[in-house]
């Protein structure tokens, strides 16, 4: 309790506060504008956050990772197109509404049906992530090692497109992560004679080139071909309880959809929301309604995918396992604050972790009060001219991965990955395993050697019952492969492409 | 270009680009210091990488050569190169005169390869946006960023 009081006293200090009101604004603003996102909404602010007190700049990612999310459910209810994926089902039934002159009320859904599910998943994070770290701590470098193995396989495996070139695109990411001092002897690899090389690669550089700067260059090549539909402009209406109450159930599920498949890695809020709307549409009250403008469909889909947010960062604060791009970059932030997430965190910072929660709660109760507040004007932001936009995410870009070392080779670094993260593209190739590789691969190797050295080289001891755990996550990562091959060669003998460009 | 035909360059560049790192790691640098590598010397976990990185690779030139054709969605390369130049040049020109004085013509130029055609507005973010970001990031932020030869202060 003591703890609790003393976070809450951390968290109610203007900075913070400032930064959730602002971060909750902004995060909607950027979420609501197509092509942006999450991981582009949070990698431009990370330059404020060098100079911030770790406790505001936390709450900053936080509030933007929630309120992005949500954002996007603005442009699929009011243009027909989703700000971010997340909320490409949002717009089944959204627009829809907005077509028969509600979309006042469908934001409304939608803002409520947000704040829930993201309340939900918040609650299971502070059970869930304090006791998986109690568990992991029993973990030696042979468990750590194989829970890696099964996050990649899960996030190459379940990757859109083909597995290969999602497996290809982990173990790219893992090399990048050997570029630099090697982990036991200091020995520098892969630096070919450039000395910037000799401390690795970055992260953020890497990111913000596959993420932000290749989606301009994308849209550039793509301006003439894909028009932004016109703006409408809407309020925020509160649907009454009597029809939250004859969806309770859909709203249930769905937030515990959400959570689920947020900690699993490399699934995501996309997936979530429409597993949330299959299923809804399967046993929800209204099914037979879904698609003309039912507010069940909405509910689905939004609360499961604001639900992802908190079970997202169950495996990343407890494990130190980032399942997607988005929590690797919030990983980042609490690194660049000094603080470690993995197995320790929740025993060593447990006055910031719980002012992590708390800023959360409110983060999601702050997406109300901005949506009630100031929807109509947040709307207004979506007729903002692309190419404007997109000049000042290429600035901010730059400027935040020059920010991190303040060095232009690491400006250079960015470029480099923008040209790279649109060739994937057009190949196929999905670049979320290139950033969960290149997080988790300095750990990766560390246990792979230290298991090595555990059991005198012997690759066949990891296999063994002295290490059930590990036995267990290595069947499952072997059953997820298995299952992802199986289902690529029954796309091969479906249809003529299986593989089409995406992040 | 096709699907299948993409897929085997993609296959085949990448194969070589294991191969060529592969003969990276067989320099004197990678053999480590047996004292302190235990017997897996600093090239021990890349060549693991590499290995199934080729082998993956290979399995993408047989996959490709299994699918049907299919055209792959294609991109407007021109908008694409320029777009990519005028990045490119202002990334090296930040480095030489400074951000603000790169920033400004960049912000005006990018927008107008981007399409975008009202001369007022472009004024007025090519004149305050850079200014703004600058001034955010050297005064409360306490970031600074690159600056010109010719001027102490940007």
């Amino acid at each position: 309790m003591e703890n609790i009081l003393s976070a809450a006293q951390q968290l109610m200090s203007p900075a913070a506060l400032a930064a959730i009101v602002l971060g909750t604004v902004y995060g909607t603003i950027v979420g609501a504008l197509p092509g942006l996102g999450s991981v582009i909404a949070i990698t431009i602010v990370l330059p404020f956050t060098y100079s911030m007190d770790a406790i505001p700049s936390i709450a900053l990612v936080l509030a933007i990772y929630c309120s992005s999310v949500y954002g996007g459910s603005l442009s699929a209810i009011l243009i027909n197109t989703p700000g971010t994926p997340q909320s490409a089902a949002t717009l089944l039934d959204g627009y829809p509404m907005t077509r028969k002159g509600r979309a006042a009320e469908a934001i409304g859904w939608a803002t409520i049906s947000s704040v829930i599910g993201g309340l939900f998943s918040v609650a299971v994070l502070i059970i869930a992530a304090p006791q998986l770290a109690r568990v992991a701590l029993r973990f030696g470098p042979i468990e750590t090692f194989a829970l890696i193995c099964m996050a990649l396989t899960c996030i190459a495996g379940v990757s859109r497109g083909s597995i290969l070139k999602g497996l290809l695109a982990g173990i790219l990411g893992l090399f990048l992560a050997t570029v630099g001092a090697d982990p036991m002897t200091g020995a520098i690899r892969f630096d070919f004679g450039v000395f910037n090389l000799s401390a690795g690669v970055s992260l953020i550089p890497v990111l913000v080139g596959l993420f932000a700067l290749a989606e301009v260059f994308c849209r550039a090549a793509e301006r003439a071909g894909t028009p932004i539909p016109k703006t409408e402009s809407s309020g925020f209406v509160v649907p009454p309880f009597r029809e939250w109450w004859l969806r309770k159930r859909t709203l249930i599920k769905s937030a515990a959809i959400g959570t689920f498949v947020g900690i699993l890695p490399g699934t995501g809020a996309s997936t979530a929301s429409f597993i949330a709307y299959s299923e809804a549409k399967r046993s929800g009250r209204f099914r037979d309604k879904f698609g003309t403008g039912e507010p069940e469909g909405l509910i689905a889909s939004e609360t499961s995918n604001n639900a992802v947010t908190g079970g997202a960062l169950v495996p990343t604060l407890a494990l130190g396992i980032p399942g997607d791009p988005v929590t690797a970059v919030v990983m980042s932030t609490l690194i660049i604050q000094g603080i470690q997430p993995g197995v320790r965190l929740f025993a060593d910072n447990a006055d910031l972790m719980n002012a992590a929660f708390l800023a959360l709660i409110l983060c999601n109760l702050m997406l109300l009060v901005v949506a009630a507040a100031g929807s109509r004007l947040l709307t207004r932001v979506l007729s903002m001219p692309e190419p404007v936009l997109f000049t000042m995410v290429v600035v901010l870009s730059l400027v935040g991965s020059y920010g991190v070392n303040g060095n232009m080779f690491d400006v250079l670094v960015t470029f480099i990955a923008g040209i790279a993260g649109v060739a994937f593209r057009y190949i196929g190739v999905p670049v979320a395993p290139i950033v969960i590789g290149l997080v988790l691969g300095p750990i990766f190797e560390e246990s792979l050697r230290q298991s090595l050295i555990l059991t005198d080289g012997s690759f066949g001891a990891f296999f063994t019952l002295s290490h059930p755990i590990a036995l267990g996550l290595f069947a499952l990562a072997a059953l997820l492969m298995a299952f992802a091959i199986a289902t690529e060669i029954r796309g091969m003998q479906r249809k003529p492409a299986p593989d089409a460009p995406e992040i | 270009m096709k699907t299948a035909t993409r897929d085997t360059i993609f296959g085949l560049v990448m194969l070589g680009a294991s191969g060529l790192l592969w003969l990276e790691t067989t320099r004197p640098q990678y053999d480590g210091i047996p004292a302190l590598n235990y017997g897996f010397p600093p090239d021990f976990y890349p060549k693991i990488l590499l290995g199934i990185w080729a082998f993956v690779s290979v399995l993408i030139i047989v996959r490709s050569r299994m699918i049907a054709q299919a055209e792959a969605e294609g991109l407007h390369p021109g908008k694409l190169v320029v777009s990519m130049a005028v990045v490119g040049l202002y990334c090296w020109l930040v480095g030489v005169i400074g951000f603000l004085l790169a920033t400004i013509p960049f912000t005006g130029l990018f927008m107008a390869v981007l399409g975008y055609r009202r001369p007022v507005v472009m004024l007025a973010v090519t004149a305050l946006f850079p200014v703004g970001v600058w001034w955010l990031m050297s005064g409360p932020l306490q970031i600074f960023l690159p600056e010109s030869p010719w001027f102490n202060s940007f």
